[in-house]
């Protein structure tokens, strides 16, 4: 049984790496005109500063007026980033030290609430429940079910085939789902990084706005 | 062609205009709505069709019918349940009237979609299929019509500029201050904007600092750039372009503009995707510089009321000037105040983006602008100074319509008090 699980994850991977290769493929044939204006500030460190400091909730009043609801949004994607260490172990070895079981079931667990918490908040939020469409129930349903399927597995062995199977659905699902801003994550960060930094808005060489900043405040 | 039967618009119109940049702000949105509040217009009226992630889906429904999108393979899935665009109508209305392309929302999203460029993206559309607000492309028109027909108009702007020319000699009682005009090998070329207020304090300004300067035959503004019409922009862009190579100027300075600056510093290179062949900068940064190194020296003691700082959109979060205006007001003034949200989290004024030319729109104008009272009350400033001349419009209005009993000035006007204070005999 858990053979017939591994082959359907294995091919699972492989469709939702496809699936993820081709759009991406799809995204980067489209045109991106260059920038030949001289920069103000630095590209690079523009980039650098939106996947860092800018990602974190004090610089953003966004996180600061809904801190709970970005806390949720952190704790279900450290449940994601701890169901894929514990699919990668399960390929290659097994889970036994219960130390390390109970921090993954705990970081697991927090993700599954925090996933139950998202799907409840957009079905009793009329604002959240307007913008919505279908997608933005299943995805979380569906990988909410996945972090359920790993704590299940963390404790028990024969979880095992839960756990590839609603792995599986998941990666089917993937490439055609809003799972997929876990890679336009990063093409929108650096875009974001990328042009703000260019003009100097994030970050300017030290000569620049820090010492504004400093002499002005 | 694939017709979008619930919104009567093409597919193909947007999949003709679709960047790598603008393909990624319509796929990775997650619909989390932690952009609401980051909206000045959801802040002064909480409502749904004022969330960026609303205006967004009116693109993203388009997005989803291109027929080599992957996501046409699941397309039932992503019907979303609203139907915020309607029309082309209420897209174009959505576009041009409840989104000013101010950028706080980017900022604030987790992700950092960019639903300006979206809007700047619907914006496009409306106006190619005629729906954009006329008075927007008359003034765009106008602009492109006085580049090609420049003659007709130069004896005229001359004659204007010889009682501006009179009224900066009086300001700073010297006969022999001048505005030069067409002067070959001048290192800057100014460009104001329609209005004496933009070229006299400048000019003050230049004749203080013994710049080798000469005025522009032509105004900064650029409407084709509020159209989303890159077409039109070029061409507007392009007056001040040619004429700057026909002086030999080493640089072109912008005046108290916010779209203006964007245009000329940012976005022009990209359109001719090629570096402009001078120096641009806004008249902002160059008296930053000159008050640093002491080329302009000023006495703060001329404006002693107590002054606060609005951050225009298109200055600070687009154009990445932040913190040489308030290096100049310490030094212009004696009483300098931060509003708070300041900088990048500043709150657009409501008057942005061709906003406050579209005169029925005034209302919604009014307002969209309410988080910006609240915050100019706070401060206790009797004087507003605000680097956009859009920007100074709708403040000026906001003080009449909320009783706010405020000045709203240029940053030019305050540096040109305290350089007479200073310099006059």
């Amino acid at each position: 049984m858990v053979d017939i699980a591994l082959i359907i994850l294995i091919f699972s991977l492989a469709v939702a790496l496809a699936g993820v290769v081709v759009w991406v493929v799809q995204l980067l044939s489209k045109r991106s005109l260059a920038d030949p204006s001289p920069p103000k500030g630095s590209t690079k460190l523009g980039v650098f500063y939106a996947f860092t400091l800018g990602m974190l909730p004090w610089k953003k009043e966004s996180a600061r007026l809904h801190w709970l609801v970005y806390l949720r949004g952190i704790l279900f994607h450290l449940g994601i980033f701890a169901g894929i260490f514990v699919l990668l172990l399960s390929l290659f070895t097994s889970i036994d030290y219960p130390a390390l079981n109970l921090v993954l079931s705990i970081i697991l667990g927090l993700g599954v609430i925090s996933g139950v918490a998202a799907i409840l908040l957009r079905l009793f939020d009329p604002r959240l429940r307007a913008i919505s469409m279908p997608d933005d129930y299943i995805s979380p349903i569906l990988v909410t079910l996945f972090l359920v399927a790993a704590t299940l597995f963390v404790w028990d062995e024969p979880g095992r085939t839960f756990f590839y199977v609603s792995t599986s659905i998941l990666c089917l699902y993937l490439p055609w789902s809003k799972v997929r801003h876990c890679v336009y994550f990063f093409f929108s960060r650096a875009i974001f990084g990328a042009m703000l930094g260019h003009r100097g808005f994030l970050m300017k060489p030290t000569s620049d706005s820090r010492r504004l900043r400093k002499e002005t405040e | 062609m694939i017709q979008d039967n619930s919104t009567g618009l093409s597919p193909e119109i947007l999949n003709k205009q679709l960047t790598r940049e603008t393909a990624v702000a319509l796929g990775g949105c997650v619909r989390c709505g932690l952009c609401a509040d980051s909206c000045h217009y959801y802040v002064a009226k909480p409502k749904l069709e004022h969330m960026p992630v609303y205006r967004g889906e009116i693109v993203r429904r388009l997005y989803r019918e291109i027929p080599d999108s992957i996501t046409q393979c699941f397309r039932k899935l992503f019907k979303i349940k609203t139907n915020p665009g309607q029309s082309l109508d209420s897209m174009a209305e959505i576009a041009f009237g409840t989104c000013t392309l101010c950028r706080r929302c980017t900022v604030n999203c987790p992700i950092g979609i960019d639903t300006a460029a979206l809007m700047r993206t619907a914006r496009s559309i409306a106006t190619a299929t005629g729906k954009a607000p006329e008075i927007l492309v008359q003034l765009a028109d106008a602009a492109i019509t006085r580049g090609d027909n420049l003659d007709m108009f130069r004896d005229l702007l001359l004659e204007q500029l010889k009682d501006l020319e009179q009224e900066m000699r009086q300001r700073i009682n010297d006969p022999s201050a001048s505005i030069p005009v067409d002067k070959k090998g001048a290192d800057i070329l100014f460009v104001g904007l329609s209005g004496a207020h933009t070229i006299v304090p400048p000019a003050i300004l230049f004749h203080y600092a013994r710049a080798n300067w000469t005025l522009s035959l032509f105004e900064a503004s650029n409407y084709g750039s509020f159209l989303g019409d890159v077409d039109r922009s070029k061409r507007i862009a392009q007056r001040i372009i040619d004429e700057a190579k026909r002086l030999g100027v080493k640089e072109v300075v912008i005046g108290e503009c916010g779209h203006a600056y964007t245009v000329l510093r940012w976005e022009a290179p990209k359109w001719f995707q090629e570096a402009l062949p001078f120096r641009v900068r806004s008249l902002i940064e160059v008296m930053a510089e000159w008050v640093e190194n002491g080329r302009l020296t000023l006495n703060p003691d001329a404006n002693p009321d107590p002054v606060t700082y609005h951050d225009s959109c298109n200055l600070g979060r687009n154009g990445g000037i932040l913190e040489e205006p308030r290096l100049i007001l310490r030094a212009a003034v004696k009483d300098f105040r931060e509003m708070y949200f300041n900088r990048e989290e500043s709150y657009c004024c409501g008057g942005g983006s061709g906003m406050v030319a579209v005169s029925e729109w005034e209302d919604r104008r009014m307002e969209a602008g309410i988080p910006k009272v609240k915050q100019i009350k706070e401060t206790g400033a009797r004087i507003v100074v605000a680097s956009c001349d859009n920007c100074r419009i709708q403040l000026g209005e906001l003080s009449e319509h909320y009783g706010l009993g405020i000045k709203v000035t240029g940053l030019a006007d305050l540096v040109s008090n305290a350089a007479i204070a200073y310099y006059r005999k």
